[in-house]
């Protein structure tokens, strides 16, 4: 299979093993889906219209579905395989997710929802980590606040911070400025940028805003309806099929 | 920064205090149910054993012994629902001889002799009928040569106050103006079966089948009536003679069922035994028959007439 | 007037609350989460103290803890007292007849928890005993606080399963419910009436008070 070439000038250079190498099938509904996908460093945008199955990519690369076919490998290590069964729980792949909603834990605090994720240390140093990331995303005043006290451009921060702190080795992040306003969604891409342009995590983003696409994208994923060709696209962007080519499952 | 609103873990914290206080009161229940529980410990000792030696026994039981001496400081008798009233008279007077006192569980004698089976720690069972207690001497817990018939129930037809006709027997329950008729569940109550063998040796059980109503016990029936959810009950004579409540009732003759043997027999061993003997021989005595006849109890001119020993 | 039945109603009631919240919301989880052979046996099983009648439901268990079955005997063998007919035999009755309260409406509460904060919980590395400590149970908070309050409701409440495990011996396992009906067989109305209001008055006092806890923000919502 194909990976995406990389597009985006001054990308980092390709690391000797990818952060992640994905072929699998999945059911969704009547389809079954065909992904292949290779990441370089740097931002890889999942582009296509809602529906066609970005956010099932990411849940099988995360974890929280199984593959019907087909493997997945991050970082070199192979995290899921159909055919011996193979799955390791999503807890052991170490991706930091964001959804669209946020999923803050609305009955711990800002800091205690990023303290969670830290994965080592005492329970101070973990806290002490929880605010140099909240730091990090520009929400240092937040530590204290209730997550359902805050807007909704202020969760997506923390969510951020939240799916840093486990120091992933894959970001994965599912339509997550989509609910937010022109504004604000501005300032986060460029937060997102700074964020993956700092810790080097190579990132998967999903989305189906054009504008997102062409800011973020060192590289870029076009999705047709059901069915994925890896397609390797710079912009402009290729007509979408007409049609959906998805093949029925069984 | 617009102004914020700390979380604090209050309500985790209320449920987690929640769950504390509970577990300290469920623990201290548990601990009190250790306490208030007298020990069957010497069910299982010397059959026989002399009142005046103090025998092994657990520890709460010793302390119970050296403080009122031989007897026991209370004694448990499960009782058959129509003895409610004597008994009660007959515990006081009992404790007041012996400062014994005496806790009653009344009940219909098919479930209290499944108690008793079932290990139930009570030191006498009275029933209203003798097949009960040869039950519960056959399971091995009553003391066969302490079984006793002391008494015989009578059964009563019962009306309220503002029944409009007049009653003479039960040949009166035909007239359907009685709607409702309660008597004691007689799978399990000796005086629901009698009431049914009433009925039927009147010839009348046909035509008042529909309008039965069954009480747990003959006492319960009789609440059912008093509290004026039946028409007329078919009871014991004891229950409407303690009560006084302005209703009217005709005695049923003895002859219309099968007798109402009250018997009761020991069903504890060791040192409680001779208690409950002390009990069951007040009773058969002078005393005891004065308080059975004034419940209007039928009273065998021998001492133990129908005491065969199977 | 004697008040031992409402001490022993309520420590009973407490003890049984505590049992059946445990195997309760546990069990809820086990069921809501998990899939496994004999899952549908153990939900039926576990729901069969509803649909029984209580005199039945105890008429079982007396069999089965009675003082001639095996296990009342090993109790007897260790305690050297029976375990029916004591007040321990109340906590028993009263557990198995509120566990399934706790545990329908724990069951709810936790299967209505959004599964999103789950996988978000995973995602971050949380193992699944966390996820369920963490995140499920304290977003299930109010369900299970009315099931754990249903379930006390019901304990205090219990008639049938206790008088037959646990007899009507006055003083020792006469529960409140028990005296109440006990005083209505003996004719004493007056005891009879003041009993059930002051169970009706513990029973408005814990809707109160549950009410006001699962009130508290930060519970149960995103």
């Amino acid at each position: 299979m194909t990976s995406p070439a990389p597009t985006h000038p001054g990308a980092p250079p390709a690391p000797a093993v990818p952060a992640l190498e994905a072929e699998f099938c999945v059911r969704a509904g009547e389809f079954t889906m065909h992904v292949a996908i290779r990441t370089e460093p740097g931002i890889t945008v999942l582009f296509g219209p809602s529906g066609a199955g970005k956010s099932l990519t990411l849940a099988t690369i995360a974890g929280l579905r199984r593959p019907d076919a087909g493997t997945v490998t991050i970082n070199g290590r192979p995290v899921a395989d159909a055919s011996s069964g193979m799955h390791v729980r999503t807890q052991d792949r170490n991706v930091g997710v964001v959804f669209q909603d946020s999923l803050l834990l609305p009955h711990r605090n800002v800091r205690d929802n990023v303290a969670l994720a830290v994965r080592e240390g005492t329970r101070a140093e973990r806290r002490r980590e929880a605010d140099r990331l909240l730091a990090a995303v520009g929400a240092t005043g937040l530590a204290e606040a209730a997550p359902i006290r805050l807007s909704g451009g202020e969760r997506q921060r923390i969510a951020l911070a939240r799916a840093l702190a486990g120091r992933p080795h894959l970001l994965l992040l599912d339509e997550p400025f989509s609910a937010l306003d022109h504004t604000t969604r501005r300032t986060l891409r460029t937060l997102l940028r700074d964020l993956v342009a700092t810790t080097g995590v190579a990132t998967l983003i999903v989305t189906h805003d054009l504008d997102e696409a062409a800011e973020l994208a060192d590289h870029t994923i076009v999705y047709r309806d059901a069915t994925t060709g890896p397609l390797q696209a710079g912009f402009p962007f290729p007509q979408r099929p007409a049609g959906v080519t998805g093949e029925t499952p069984g | 920064m617009t102004k914020r609103f700390p979380i604090r873990p209050r309500w985790t914290t209320a449920l987690a205090w929640a769950f504390i206080v509970l577990m300290g009161v469920g623990l201290s229940a548990n601990g009190a149910s250790k306490r208030t529980t007298t020990t069957k410990a010497t069910k299982k000792t010397a059959t026989s054993t002399p009142a005046k030696v103090t025998p092994a026994l657990a520890p709460n039981t010793v302390a119970i012994t050296r403080a009122t001496g031989v007897r026991v400081k209370e004694l448990l008798v499960a009782g058959a629902s129509d003895l409610r009233p004597a008994f009660e008279e007959l515990g006081r007077l009992f404790s007041a001889q012996t400062s014994t006192k005496v806790t009653f569980t009344f009940g219909s004698s098919g479930q209290l002799s499944q108690q008793v089976i079932n290990g139930a720690p009570f030191d006498v069972f009275a029933s209203a009928d003798i097949g009960y207690v040869d039950d519960v001497v056959k399971a091995g817990v009553g003391d066969r040569s302490t079984k006793a018939t002391y008494a015989f129930g009578r059964l009563a037809l019962w009306v309220p106050a503002r029944t409009q006709k007049r009653i003479f027997n039960v040949l009166d329950l035909a007239d359907r103006s009685f709607k409702r008729i309660a008597i004691a569940n007689p799978d399990h109550a000796p005086y629901g079966l009698a009431a049914v063998q009433t009925l039927q040796s009147s010839k009348i059980y046909d035509l008042v089948e529909d309008r039965l109503v069954y009480g747990e016990n003959v006492s319960d029936a009789y609440r059912i009536a008093t509290s004026g959810n039946a028409d007329a009950a078919l009871v014991s004579l004891s229950l409407v003679i303690a009560n006084d409540n302005g209703g009217r009732y005709v005695v049923v003759p003895a002859e219309a069922h099968k007798p109402l043997e009250q018997t009761l027999v020991v069903t504890t061993k060791g040192d409680r035994a001779s208690s409950a003997k002390a009990f069951a021989a007040l009773v058969s005595s002078t005393t005891g028959r004065d308080v059975m006849r004034t419940y209007g109890f039928l009273l065998p001119g021998d001492p133990k007439p129908s005491n065969n020993n199977d | 007037m004697d008040w031992f039945p409402l001490w022993l109603s309520l420590r009973v009631a407490a003890s049984a609350t505590v049992f059946a919240a445990l195997i309760g919301i546990a069990l809820a989880y086990v069921l809501a989460k998990g899939r496994f052979p004999g899952r549908g046996l153990l939900e039926a099983v576990a729901s069969v103290p509803i649909v029984l009648p209580p005199t039945v439901l105890g008429y079982y268990l007396l069999v089965t803890l009675g003082a001639r079955s095996p296990i009342g005997r090993a109790w007897e063998s260790v305690f050297g007292q029976t375990l029916v007919f004591t007040p321990t035999a109340a906590v028993i009755a009263a557990s198995v007849s509120a566990m399934p309260f706790v545990l329908r409406t724990a069951r709810a509460a936790i299967e209505a928890v959004d599964p999103r904060f789950e996988q978000a919980a995973r995602t971050i590395g949380l193992p699944e005993w966390r996820v369920a400590a963490q995140v499920t149970l304290p977003l299930a908070g109010r369900g299970l606080i009315a099931g754990v309050a249903l379930g006390f409701a019901r304990a205090l409440g219990d008639f049938g399963v206790t008088v037959m495990l646990a007899g009507n011996i006055p003083g020792r396992t006469q529960t409140m419910p028990i005296a109440v009906y006990d005083a209505v067989q003996a004719g004493n109305d007056h005891r009879a009436s003041v009993l059930s209001a002051v169970l009706a008055g513990i029973a408005v006092v814990v809707l109160v008070a549950v009410n006001r806890l699962s009130r508290i923000p930060g519970a149960g919502h995103r």
